[in-house]
C-alpha cells in the first residue's frame, strides 16, 4: 500500500534489517542520517549505467556537495538517496534502516523527513494550482498543520522565506511570480515539512548570478535554525565554495566518485584531474586573472568535449576519466584505488604527483 | 580622479570602424494593461573586432534589446523610436527583401535556447542545405558551402560525422549551442549575436564555448555582440561592455573600466559583489537589496534608486543621463558630480 516504491521488489528480508540496524544502533557509531551503499542505477535503453556502485553517507547537520559536469550521475544520485529512483543495485538507508523495506508510517516518515528542491523553478510548480495548495498540500497531508491553522502557518512560510506574506500572495499562480520568487516558494515547500534533509538538485543554476547568494543565504539560514542536512548538487564549484564552504565535497564523473574530502581541501588541493578541469573551467569575474589563467591553461590545456564520447567504456575495468585525461598512461587501463590524501580527503588517480603539479598550475593564478 | 585608460592588449586589437549602430533605440510592447517600453532610448556603438557585452538582470531588456539590433523583435513589440545602423544603413528603412539577404549573411544571430531553434524532425544536414538554398548569393556552389560548414564544424569541435546526419534530439545541450554557433557563421557574417550562449550549460560545456567564441573572433575576424547575465564569462570575452537596468543603459565602458575603475555605477559595483568566486575563501558575496522594478511600475528618477546606496533626492526626482568620460559613460548623479569636481 504505502510501500515507498510501487513496484517493489524486497532486497532485504525484514529480520536482517532489523540484524542490521541494531548494530548499528549499538552506540559503536551513530546512524547516518542517509547512507547509499553501493548503489547503482542503470536508465533502460542506455549502455552505461547512470550511477555505478556509489557508496556515500550524510550525517545530521551536514552539507555534503556532489559536484560534476551534466550526465555524470549526480542528479540521478541526489534522487536515488530521496528515495524517488529505487536503485537497481545497493541500499539506501535512513538512520540504519534500509528504505527498500520501509512500509506505512515508516515510509510516510521517511518521505517528509527527505525533500527535494528541483532545478527549474518554471517545471516543479504546477501551473495550474495556486500557492495554497502547492504549498498547503504536503503540510496537511504529513499533519504538520489543520485545516484550521493552514493560513497562518502558511503566511508564516512566505515570510520564512522573504516573500510577500498576504493572503493575496498566497492566490497567485506561478506564472505571476519571477523565476527568483518560484525557487522560493521551491524551498519553502520543503523546508515547511521540517525535512532533516534536503537535497537541492542545481537549485540556483537557472537563477541570475545576481539572485543566486540571497537564495543560497536562505538555504543556509534554515539549516541554522533547524539543523538540517542538505546534499547539494552543483557544477559550479564557486556557488559549492560559497554554500559548502564548511561541508564536503564529492566530485563525480561518469557514475562513480572520483574525489572527495573537506571543501576547502578539494578546492585548494585538487587530488584528480577532473576537478583540476572544473575548477581550470570555471570563469572568473576578474579579466586580469582571466588573462593569465588562460596563459597558464595553455601549458596544461584539457580538451574536454562534454559529451558521452569521451568517457571511458562502461565496465572496462579502467580509469573512467582517462580518455579524457592529460596525465593518462598505460597503467589507467586498470581503475586506480582511491589514495588517501589525509584528513579524509580521498582521490582515486595514479598519479598524485602528477595531479599536485597540475593544481599547482591551476591555483598558481588563484594565488 | 583620473578615468582608467587601461588600454589592454584586447582592447587594443579592437579600435576598427563602426559596423553595428544602435541610436537611440526605444521598443514598445503594447498590452492590454498600456504601453510597455522594454528599452528605453538606448544607444550604443560596437566596432570591428570588438566583443561587445549586454550586461543585465532577467527583464532588463536585454534579449528585446539584442533582436531589435537586427530588427527584429515579437509581437506585439514594435521599434518606436530611433534606428539600427548597419555600416551607415538603417535597417529600419530596408524592405522585407533586403532584410532578409542581410541576416545571418551579414548579422546572424543565436537565440537563447539553441536547443529549440532547430527544426526537430529534419537532420542537421538537411537544414544545413536549407539555409545554402535560401542564401545563393552566398555559396553559388553548395559544395563550397558544406565544406565551409565542416571547417566551421572543426572550429566549434566537433566533427561532421557527429552532426550532420543526425537529429537535433540526439544532440547534448552543450553540442547543439555549438552546432548552432557553426550554423550562425556558415554565410560568412561579420557580425554575430548571440543572446545568453553560456546559460544552462554546465562549466566544462561554457568553457567550450567562451573558447570557440574566442576562436571565431580570432580566425574569422567576426564581431561579436552577447547578452549575458553573468560577468564572469564578461570578464574571460569581452572587450567592451554595457551594462542595462530597467531598460536603460546605465554604464557603458571597456572591459577593464567595468571591473576596476573608480568610476563605476553603482549597479555595477553590486552586481560584481553579488558573484560568489571560487577563487576567494568565504562568503564574501553579498546580493543585491530588493528586486528588479516592473516595467509597468518605474519608480521616478533613477530607476536604480530604490535598491541603491548611494541614493539621494536628486536621484528620486531626475533621470540620470550617460555622461562620457573618455570613453567610460556612467548614468548616475553622484558618481558624475564626483567626476565633475575632480
Amino acid at each position: 500500500m504505502n510501500a515507498l516504491w510501487t513496484q517493489r521488489r524486497r532486497r532485504a528480508p525484514r529480520a536482517t534489517r532489523s540484524v542490521e540496524s541494531g548494530v548499528e544502533g549499538s552506540g559503536v557509531e551513530s546512524p547516518a542520517l542517509v547512507e547509499l551503499d553501493g548503489v547503482s542505477h542503470r536508465f533502460r535503453a542506455r549502455d552505461r549505467p547512470a550511477v555505478d556502485g556509489v557508496s556515500l553517507r550524510v550525517a545530521d547537520g551536514e552539507i555534503v556537495a556532489v559536484v560534476g559536469e551534466s550526465g555524470c550521475g549526480k542528479s540521478t544520485l541526489g534522487r536515488i538517496g530521496c528515495g524517488i529512483i529505487e536503485p537497481s543495485g545497493g541500499t539506501v538507508r535512513f538512520r540504519g534502516t534500509d528504505v527498500s523495506g520501509m512500509t506505512g508510517r515508516e515510509a510516510i516518515g521517511f518521505r517528509r523527513c527527505v525533500q527535494l528542491v528541483h532545478q527549474d523553478p518554471f517545471a516543479s510548480l504546477n501551473p495550474g494550482l495556486p500557492l495554497r495548495t502547492t504549498l498547503g498540500y504536503a503540510p496537511m497531508y504529513h499533519k504538520i498543520v489543520s485545516r484550521r491553522e493552514l493560513d497562518d502557518f502558511l503566511l508564516d512560510t512566505l515570510r520564512r522565506v522573504g516573500l510577500d506574506a498576504s493572503p493575496e500572495f498566497l492566490d497567485r499562480y506561478p506564472h505571476q511570480l519571477s523565476g527568483g520568487q518560484r525557487q522560493r516558494v521551491a524551498i519553502a515547500r520543503a523546508a515547511s515539512l521540517n525535512p532533516r534533509l534536503i537535497v537541492a538538485d542545481e537549485a540556483v543554476s537557472m537563477l541570475d548570478v545576481s539572485m543566486r547568494v540571497s537564495v543560497l543565504d536562505l538555504m543556509l539560514g534554515f539549516r541554522e535554525d533547524a539543523g538540517m542536512a542538505y546534499v547539494f548538487i552543483s557544477h559550479d564549484l564557486g556557488v559549492v565554495r560559497y554554500f559548502a564552504g564548511d561541508g564536503r565535497i564529492v566530485v563525480m564523473f561518469y557514475g562513480v566518485i572520483v574525489e572527495e574530502g573537506a571543501t576547502e581541501d578539494v578546492i585548494t588541493r585538487p587530488g584528480h584531474p577532473y576537478t583540476c578541469s572544473l575548477l581550470q573551467s570555471l570563469p572568473v569575474p576578474d579579466p586580469r586573472r582571466a588573462r593569465s589563467r588562460r596563459e597558464d591553461r595553455a601549458a596544461a590545456l584539457f580538451t574536454p568535449a562534454g559529451d558521452a564520447g569521451n568517457v571511458g567504456d562502461a565496465g572496462d575495468g579502467g580509469c573512467v576519466f582517462r580518455r579524457r585525461c592529460p596525465l593518462a598512461t598505460d597503467q589507467c587501463a586498470t581503475a586506480p584505488p582511491a589514495s588517501d590524501l589525509g584528513g579524509n580527503h580521498r582521490a582515486a588517480c595514479w598519479f598524485p604527483d602528477k595531479v599536485a603539479e597540475l593544481s599547482a598550475s591551476v591555483l598558481g593564478a588563484a594565488d | 580622479m583620473k578615468p582608467e585608460s587601461a588600454v589592454t592588449a584586447e582592447a587594443a586589437t579592437s579600435a576598427g570602424d563602426v559596423v553595428l549602430e544602435a541610436r537611440n533605440l526605444s521598443v514598445d510592447f503594447a498590452l492590454p494593461a498600456g504601453t510597455l517600453r522594454a528599452v528605453d532610448d538606448v544607444s550604443l556603438s560596437v566596432r570591428d573586432g570588438d566583443v561587445y557585452a549586454l550586461v543585465g538582470e532577467s527583464g532588463c531588456g536585454k534579449s528585446t534589446l539584442a533582436g531589435a539590433l537586427v530588427n527584429l523583435v515579437p509581437k506585439p513589440g514594435v521599434i518606436a523610436g530611433g534606428d539600427i545602423l548597419l555600416r551607415g544603413r538603417s535597417m529600419r528603412s530596408m524592405t522585407a527583401e533586403e532584410l532578409r539577404r542581410t541576416r545571418m549573411a551579414e548579422v546572424a544571430v543565436v537565440f537563447q535556447a539553441a536547443m529549440s531553434s532547430f527544426n526537430p524532425v529534419v537532420t542537421i544536414g538537411a537544414q544545413l542545405e536549407h539555409v545554402l538554398e535560401a542564401h545563393p548569393e552566398v555559396w553559388p556552389d553548395r559544395r563550397e558551402g558544406r565544406r565551409y560548414f565542416d571547417h566551421l564544424l572543426e572550429m566549434v569541435r566537433l566533427s561532421p560525422g557527429q552532426v550532420l546526419g543526425r537529429f537535433e534530439s540526439q544532440l547534448s545541450g552543450g553540442m547543439k549551442q555549438r552546432v548552432a554557433i557553426a550554423f550562425a557563421c556558415v554565410l560568412k557574417p561579420s557580425v554575430l549575436i548571440l543572446d545568453e550562449p553560456t546559460t544552462a550549460l554546465d562549466v566544462i560545456n561554457q568553457r567550450l564555448v567562451i573558447d570557440v567564441l574566442r576562436d571565431l573572433r580570432e580566425r574569422l575576424g567576426v564581431t561579436i555582440v552577447f547578452v549575458t547575465h553573468d560577468l564572469s564569462v564578461v570578464a574571460e570575452l569581452a572587450t567592451t561592455v554595457g551594462v542595462m537596468y530597467a531598460g536603460r543603459m546605465v554604464q557603458v565602458a571597456p572591459i577593464d573600466t567595468i571591473f576596476y575603475s573608480e568610476r563605476r555605477h553603482p549597479y555595477v559595483r553590486a552586481l560584481l559583489e553579488s558573484i560568489p568566486n571560487v577563487l576567494e575563501p568565504g562568503r564574501t558575496a553579498t546580493s543585491i537589496p530588493g528586486q528588479v522594478p516592473r516595467m509597468d511600475r518605474l519608480p521616478p528618477g533613477c530607476r536604480f534608486a530604490p535598491r541603491c546606496p548611494l541614493a539621494e533626492d536628486a536621484c528620486r526626482k531626475d533621470d540620470p543621463e550617460l555622461i562620457d568620460d573618455h570613453g567610460n559613460a556612467v548614468a548616475c548623479h553622484p558618481v558624475n558630480r564626483e567626476g565633475t569636481k575632480a
